[in-house]
């Protein structure tokens, strides 16, 4: 497998979905604190939903999700960092148009694709391989849940390119309406167990959930690896 | 007989989905030049002829998500989408091919009877709006990490857009890195829901990313996969066919010849009795 240098990215910085601000807004503040500033970065979604944040004052977001060419020329423009979701992840003209950016390029391993195809994705970025961040986000298993397979964190570490653990995949109720979905399917109590797994695999990114509040024991977990880390 | 939404299952303005007769969906995997895609289209229409069942010509302008970037991508959007329409006119036939951003919906619909979401993407909500827009067929593949529910709720968010001219396709699941398993209770499924479905009997052989740079499979499982989902009922029979698979610039272990197509309609035609 081919190597690259590091991307020089600070470690241990943390990425807040845009929608949930407000939720950390209600953390106790000793949790709160370490957040803010320069931590408290949000991936950011197109119109409308970026103009509701920016009603409400609410900071730039860190990263732009984009799906097409057409996203990411516009995108591009006002955003620094762009994120390609993991349906899109081989998606060829996608990632051209992104690697022309000359932006910082988030990139999610699908949920179908072995970790070890990861690097057949970031060949088909060429140069701007020197600005990937590579998010892992679990794999398929079975029906309306995914895994988070610890290899795969080791697997994608092999390009060179730092990692990110996107915890909203993995926590997210996929199709929680679903007739066949067991009722007993939730990952939402293992927030310590994936944050503790991402700091022992030497993650660099966590990118946390959206629609809740993170349990306060991984971001304990994941702030104390950070300060041992500076 | 009508299927959800009171859609008849009319493909073109000659063809409709039949209970009386199966419609098989078939090409070569990548348009790679206007010679293969018409040499398929002459076998296939006339072994469809021959065996009682409906044709409908499938091939691709662009395989835009291939495992690697170091790979043949097609002939593009616009000689492709030329070609498939020299299809159209020369063999009277519905053409398919698939799409993967919302402007090429537009485009290709100019020129198509069907068109075809890709696995991966089966849950773009603007690539679906823009493919139920378009007013054509939609075939919906069914993500190797989606569930059925999943499918059918994105089948629903096309008709609720105005279209209810949808195909369900099961094409496999993931099944651990680098395999797909044909989960057939899924077809039960998605027939119940009440679209028409649709069984990828080549693509659901493949092995994702199993042959170094590019998808590997068990081509050798085709003729059984594609018996297996004809018994439990189906709508339409999708695969992809080459005069010589194993030379083809895609798919290249997936893909049946002639004479593994004519074996596997004919063994259909027997269990249809």
């Amino acid at each position: 497998m081919k190597t690259h240098s590091p991307k020089p990215i600070p470690m241990g910085s943390c990425f807040v979905d845009a929608m949930n601000a407000q939720r950390h807004a209600k953390l106790p503040s000793t949790m709160r604190a370490p957040l803010q500033g320069q931590n408290l970065w949000r991936v950011g979604h197109p119109e409308p939903a970026q103009s509701f944040m920016e009603r409400r004052g609410w900071l730039q977001p860190f990263c732009l999700a984009v799906t097409t060419p057409e996203q990411i020329l516009e995108g591009s423009a006002s955003y620094e960092r762009l994120y390609i979701p993991g349906e899109f992840c081989r998606q060829g003209d996608v990632l051209a148009a992104a690697a022309e950016t000359g932006k910082l390029i988030l990139l999610e391993r699908g949920a179908f694709l072995a970790p070890s195809d990861i690097v057949r994705a970031v060949d088909k970025l060429g140069d701007a391989r020197e600005r990937v961040v590579l998010v892992e986000a679990g794999s398929s298993f079975g029906y309306s849940d995914r895994v988070l397979d610890p290899r795969a964190l080791a697997i994608m570490a092999q390009t060179g390119c730092p990692i990110a653990l996107n915890l909203n995949p993995l926590t997210a109720a996929e199709g929680t309406s679903y007739e066949h979905r067991p009722h007993w399917l939730s990952n939402t109590d293992f927030d310590a167990a994936f944050v503790r797994t991402a700091v022992a695999f030497d993650v660099q990114f966590l990118i946390l959930p959206t629609r809740r509040e993170l349990n306060p024991e991984a971001l304990e977990h994941w702030m104390s690896a950070r300060k041992e880390n500076q | 007989m009508t299927y959800k939404h009171s859609w008849a299952g009319r493909l073109n303005e000659k063809l409709s989905l039949s209970p009386k007769a199966l419609t098989i969906i078939a090409g070569p995997c990548m348009f790679e030049s206007k010679e293969l895609g018409f040499e398929v289209a002459t076998r296939m229409k006339a072994l469809c002829t021959e065996l009682g069942f409906n044709y409908v010509f499938k091939s691709s302008y662009d395989k835009a998500n291939r495992t690697s970037g170091n790979t043949a991508r097609g002939p593009g959007l616009e000689k492709g989408l030329e070609w498939l329409a020299d299809v159209r006119k020369q063999f009277n036939v519905p053409v398919l091919t698939d799409v993967h951003t919302p402007g090429q919906a537009r485009e290709a619909a100019e020129v198509v009877d069907i068109v075809q979401v890709p696995a991966f993407l089966c849950d773009q909500k603007d690539l679906l709006k823009a493919c139920a827009a378009s007013g054509k067929t939609v075939q919906i593949k069914k993500g190797q990490h989606t569930s059925p529910e999943q499918l059918i709720a994105c089948a629903d968010f096309i008709a609720a857009e105005g279209n209810p001219k949808v195909l369900l396709c099961e094409r496999g699941s993931s099944f651990g890195y680098n395999n797909l398993v044909v989960d057939y209770r899924n077809l039960v499924l998605m027939r119940r829901s009440g679209y028409a479905t649709v069984f990828d009997g080549t693509h659901a052989a493949q092995l994702p990313g199993a042959g170094s740079g590019q998808s590997s499979g068990l081509r050798d499982m085709v003729p059984s996969l594609c018996a297996a989902a004809f018994a439990v009922g189906i709508d339409a029979l999708f695969m992809e066919v080459h005069t010589q698979p194993e030379k083809a610039l895609s798919d290249a272990s997936t893909q049946v010849d002639f004479s593994t197509a004519e074996s596997i309609l004919r063994r259909l035609k027997a269990l249809a009795g």
